[in-house]
């Protein structure tokens, strides 16, 4: 029974392991499942997980761009200037 | 025909780059494009200086290599991945001591790699073990803050590794495309994920959390 046990079970460092790479790939079902079940037994790894998908979606909006909360834009002035240096590496 | 369309991306994407390419146009680049450089980058280096200059780097970057464009995405995608690429330079610059340390650290083979997070048997070492972060989507600031460390720590990470997370986010790859880009196997590309995840994710407890 033991060593049934310590097969189906997986260690903190398979569980990290799946739960890192699952937003890349299907995972199969038995490490599905397996995964499931560790979660719902370590806290540790548990944490892991939701802080996993915490990066995963920050991740996402810096690549993709979303979060624009501040309403500033450059002044004109600065905008000129680099109007005036692209177009001088335009003609150069 | 269709057949194909559906079924491989990289067959579609060249149908429609020979069909309409797509052009490039440097003139219209500060006014189009510039505001909404600005505030991408203000939002994360919390400096206008530094945020001026990186758009301005970015227009000059991209002019140096209009040769690259590969006229099979829009140039605004295209700007904005330099844009991106000078953000994560700049927290590189700023923090350059600490990635001397750092990649000394991830650069190592397994062992002592996961003997930072891991006991022998592959329970979490007591030193590793998780607290709730307690972080809730909707509180602006909170996030806010966040951003700013998660971009620290990528900038952190060995480039190869950072480069998964922005081919996968922003270009899309698959995993397949992914290991062709970056001449690694899959068993290769998993380890590289695993890897970053622990590493970002200690570096953000440390950074953000426990400040």
């Amino acid at each position: 029974m033991k060593k049934l046990m310590y097969k189906i079970m997986l260690t903190c460092k398979q569980a990290t392991f799946y739960s890192s790479v699952k937003s890349f790939k299907k995972l199969k079902l038995v490490h599905r499942i397996q995964l499931k079940l560790h979660l719902s037994m370590c806290k540790s790894c548990h944490e892991f997980d939701h802080q996993n998908q915490i990066i995963d979606k920050s991740m996402t909006d810096f690549y993709k761009g979303k979060h624009l909360y501040s309403e500033e834009i450059l002044s004109e002035e600065k905008k000129s200037q680099i109007r005036t240096t692209v177009n001088q590496h335009i003609k150069g | 025909m269709h057949f194909f369309v559906f079924h491989s991306k990289t067959i579609y994407i060249q149908i429609v780059a020979k069909k309409q390419p797509f052009i490039c146009e440097p003139n219209i680049w500060v006014d189009e494009y510039s505001d909404e450089f600005f505030r991408f980058a203000i939002y994360r280096v919390k400096s206008r200086e530094v945020a001026e200059d990186l758009v301005q780097e970015t227009f000059l970057a991209g002019l140096k290599s209009l040769d690259k464009f590969r006229r099979d995405c829009p140039e605004k995608s295209w700007l904005y991945n330099i844009l991106r690429n000078k953000i994560i330079d700049y927290f590189r610059k700023k923090t350059n001591q600490e990635i001397k340390r750092s990649s000394a650290v991830v650069e190592t083979d397994d062992d002592s790699f996961y003997g930072q997070f891991f006991k022998k048997e592959g329970q979490w070492n007591n030193e590793a073990t998780q607290e709730n972060w307690d972080i809730s989507a909707d509180k602006i600031m909170e996030r806010d803050e966040f951003m700013q460390f998660l971009i620290l720590c990528l900038s952190l990470l060995p480039e190869k590794w950072a480069k998964v997370f922005s081919m996968k986010n922003i270009d899309e790859f698959s995993t397949k495309e992914i290991c062709k880009e970056l001449e690694i196997t899959p068993s290769n590309l998993w380890t590289i994920i695993h890897r970053a995840k622990l590493q970002l994710r200690g570096c953000l407890e440390k950074r953000w959390h426990n400040k």
